[in-house]
């Protein structure tokens, strides 16, 4: 189920009235693994098993991985690459194995007769690309000693499969949720208010700011790019990347809020994006458990930058292709995680031949700007079915579209500049401040009316539900 | 851990405003005449056709478009036909031909389809089969969404406010009452039948509008005619190898509309010649003088809600005696 769905306000309710009467803490873990279960079974239940027997394996390995004196340093090792290596394989084998073949023929075709393969089409289990993340986040941190795996297998289970962020994030880390799951814990008032709050403005974002006024004409937009004039280029692309920002910083701040009426604290997975100065900027806000994931368990393990330029430029590109494989088996994802590479490489270069240089509020705000451009370009390569389409675009982008008349009403792009423009404005104001300082600062009773005003606006809308778009990946 | 907000106060004022707020709507809506609508997507098709496995009895289905969606009331021509259940699967401007495939490859469909046949049948651009294709293709495979679509629709059959015709643009009118003419013109229940309210929302354009859009269609040509036929023929007959029947109901239009459904798809050149071809049981609207009496186009094309039960009795006595007489 979906949080944007009247089944989830059931399930939830229900949750929390469990967890509200169960006095014991060990039972009460056990009802939320359950309830995590019963929340992925709700898509596909067959598919709980090869959960919960990753869960089963991943923590046996990880016991013997994780105690030193247990077995020789080599055994242990070659413990962690082969369970390392089986996650990645699970994972491999449901995302990515019609795609390898698929190119395999390609391949093959360019060198001789037409190799014909018919694709696998394995149904991807949802959630998959989180959990193996979590896992091997795990197995590696109780080998680098950096978490001791003495952790029951009711916190392991809850580790992977806590609800809230089971299908779409944020990708949680050992050192951050386990230790909370060793003292008995319930959520106190603010948290509660804080967890209801953050449900409700996740749930505006996607339902209302993502679904109802930004999907439509991005879906417009890139479903028909010869039709597009460059205003209508723009729009579609400004609505998309605001949509994607809105429907996934949506999802995560519900699961944030989901959490925290559990009692439990889940990391802020965005932190104001569009006001980023520099891609490094970016990916410090942007789906931060991803890239910080990225950063630790590849990019550094890589060499990081303790190698010179020349490395560090190939394990920048490294990371990001393989950042943007993730995201789904398809080229273009490819080149969106080749591109976000290859700005980051730019920037690296620029700041070691330019040396610390402190701009003032224009230089900021232009460097923001292009930035936000570099971003938005890469958001086409993202959104685009297709090569072509991506050309498309980017050429009426450029000024040379292939259409004259305009695709979108005026009301929707109108719709779509206002929330591009306000977003930009609020991310800007709070960039070196946090959602919770602003919301602290706020008085109750503005508060009160924002709460009412999304309440209000989700029950009208809200209902014919539309899924998460991380949920793909 | 952030710090402390009064949460308390600024939740309960904030369901008090939204509780107020809503319940305002509420009431304003039903004052002014509006009722309860569900969204007609995915979901709810897929809800009733599920009830094909879930009926005790052979059931009957319809099929086809708004013609038939608007037009027939499913307790009415459920009480006519000895109360067998009737599942509405028909589709908003759409061709019947996607779905009567759907129902022969379905082995637990044993019952009667009526299927509702338009000028849009006839309609060589493929059209009509988009929005049934991207329902098909919907099939839920998640658990949960059943779940979900009934919860839905329990909410949305209870509550004006959740109309699925409300949209943001309509949010100036909501201050002014006075402009609320026309506003939820439609209502669809639970069981996907749509009551039109052409009393509030009397649109004299609409009958030229249908006749336009008869317009813009490409007539099919003989050979693709005979194509159409031979899938629905072979369809029917995968049905009737199972016990089960299908019947084909042409349900006209009217004024102008009708002048261009002649104009464009003669009776002679497409309704007979389906008729003739596929052999199957068959009856049209403006044959049957107890239907003409009853079945009057508002806007050219569908009937008020007010016209679906007399309509829908009359139909349901023309049924029966039209598959009496082919057993």
């Amino acid at each position: 189920m979906i949080f944007n769905s009247l089944t989830f306000v059931v399930f939830f309710a229900a949750v929390l009235l469990i967890d509200r009467c169960v006095p014991n803490w060990t039972l009460r873990k056990v009802v939320l693994l359950a309830a995590g279960y019963l929340f992925y079974a709700a898509w596909n239940p067959a598919y709980v098993w090869l959960l919960i027997g990753s869960t089963l394996i991943n923590w046996c390995l990880a016991r013997i991985v994780g105690t030193p004196g247990s077995q020789p340093q080599a055994v242990r090792t070659s413990i962690l690459v082969g369970a390392v290596t089986l996650n990645l394989a699970v994972l491999c084998y449901f995302k990515y194995i019609d795609f390898f073949l698929q190119n395999v023929a390609v391949l093959w075709s360019w060198g001789g007769p037409t190799l014909d393969v018919a694709p696998l089409s394995p149904v991807l289990p949802l959630a998959i690309s989180f959990c193996t993340f979590e896992a091997i986040a795990y197995l590696v941190d109780v080998y680098r000693g950096d978490h001791t795996p003495n952790d029951s297998l009711v916190d392991f289970g809850l580790y992977i499969s806590f609800f809230p962020h089971l299908v779409a994030g944020p990708i949680v880390r050992p050192n951050d949720f386990l230790p909370q799951l060793r003292e008995p814990k319930r959520a106190t008032g603010d948290q509660l208010g804080w967890g209801l709050f953050l449900l409700t403005l996740g749930l505006f974002e996607k339902v209302i700011l993502a679904d109802g006024i930004l999907a439509p004409p991005a879906s417009y937009v890139f479903g028909q790019p010869h039709l597009a004039t460059t205003d209508d280029a723009w729009t579609g692309v400004l609505a998309f990347a605001f949509q994607i920002y809105f429907d996934f910083a949506g999802y995560s701040t519900c699961a944030i809020g989901a959490a925290w009426c559990l009692g439990i604290e889940l990391k802020r997975n965005f932190r104001f994006p569009y006001a980023a100065i520099g891609f490094s900027d970016f990916w410090r806000r942007w789906h931060i458990s991803l890239s910080s994931w990225l950063r630790d368990y590849l990019y550094r393990p890589l060499g990081g930058s303790r190698y010179g330029e020349l490395l560090t430029a190939r394990n920048l590109m490294l990371t990001m292709l393989l950042g943007g494989l993730w995201h789904g088996a398809a080229w273009n994802f490819v080149i969106w995680g080749g591109l976000h590479g290859m700005l980051l490489v730019i920037e690296r270069s620029l700041r070691s031949v330019l040396g610390e240089v402190s701009f003032g509020i224009a230089g900021r705000v232009l460097l923001g700007a292009l930035t936000f451009l570099g971003v938005c370009i890469g958001w086409v390569f993202f959104r685009a079915a297709d090569l072509e389409t991506a050309f498309t675009l980017l050429t009426a982008l450029a000024g040379w579209p292939a259409a004259e008349t305009p695709l979108l009403a005026r009301r929707s792009v109108q719709a779509v500049l206002t929330v591009v423009l306000s977003t930009l404005a609020v991310q800007w104001w709070l960039r070196e401040s946090t959602l919770e300082a602003a919301i602290e600062r706020a008085p109750w009773w503005s508060l009160a009316m924002a709460c009412s005003v999304m309440w209000v606006s989700v029950a009208l809308y809200g209902g014919d539900e539309a899924t998460f778009l991380y949920f793909q990946f | 851990m952030p710090r402390h907000v009064a949460w308390s106060k600024t939740l309960a004022v904030g369901l008090a405003l939204t509780i107020g707020v809503l319940g305002l709507m509420e009431w304003q809506f039903r004052l002014a005449g509006f009722g309860p609508s569900v969204h007609d997507g995915a979901d709810l098709w897929w809800a009733n056709y599920r009830q094909i496995a879930a009926s005790d009895e052979p059931p009957i289905v319809i099929a086809g478009s708004s013609r038939a969606q608007l037009g027939i009331d499913p307790a009415t021509l459920r009480r006519g036909l000895d109360d067998r259940p009737v599942i509405q699967l028909a589709i908003n401007g759409s061709s019947p031909l996607l779905i009567i495939e759907q129902l022969a490859d379905d082995r637990l469909f044993h019952g009667t389809l009526l299927l509702e046949i338009q000028p849009i049948v006839f309609d060589a651009r493929p059209a009509g089969d988009a929005t049934p294709a991207a329902i098909l293709a919907q099939r839920q495979t998640a658990v949960w969404r059943p779940c979900e679509t009934a919860v839905r629709t329990s909410v949305q059959s209870l509550l004006v406010f959740r109309n699925p015709l409300w949209e943001p643009k309509l949010y100036p009118r909501l201050l002014r009452p006075a402009t609320w003419h026309g506003l939820f013109y439609l209502q669809t229940a639970p069981d996907r039948s749509i009551k039109a309210d052409y009393g509030t929302d009397r649109d004299l354009d609409k009958e030229d509008r249908w006749a336009r859009i008869l317009e813009t269609m490409q007539p099919m040509n003989a050979e693709e005619l005979a194509r159409l036929t031979d899938r629905i023929s072979r369809a029917a007959h995968q049905i009737q190898s199972r016990g089960g029947q299908v019947a084909m109901i042409y349900f006209p239009g009217s004024g102008a509309t009708l002048s261009a459904e002649e104009r464009f798809f003669p009776r002679a050149a497409y309704w007979d010649r389906l008729v003739r071809e596929s052999g199957l049981p068959h009856l049209h609207l403006h044959d049957v003088p107890a239907v003409q009496a009853v079945y009057r186009p508002c806007d050219g094309s569908h009937l008020d809600g007010k016209q679906t039960r007399p309509f829908s009795e009359v139909l349901a006595a023309a049924v029966k005696d039209l598959l009496r007489s082919e057993l």
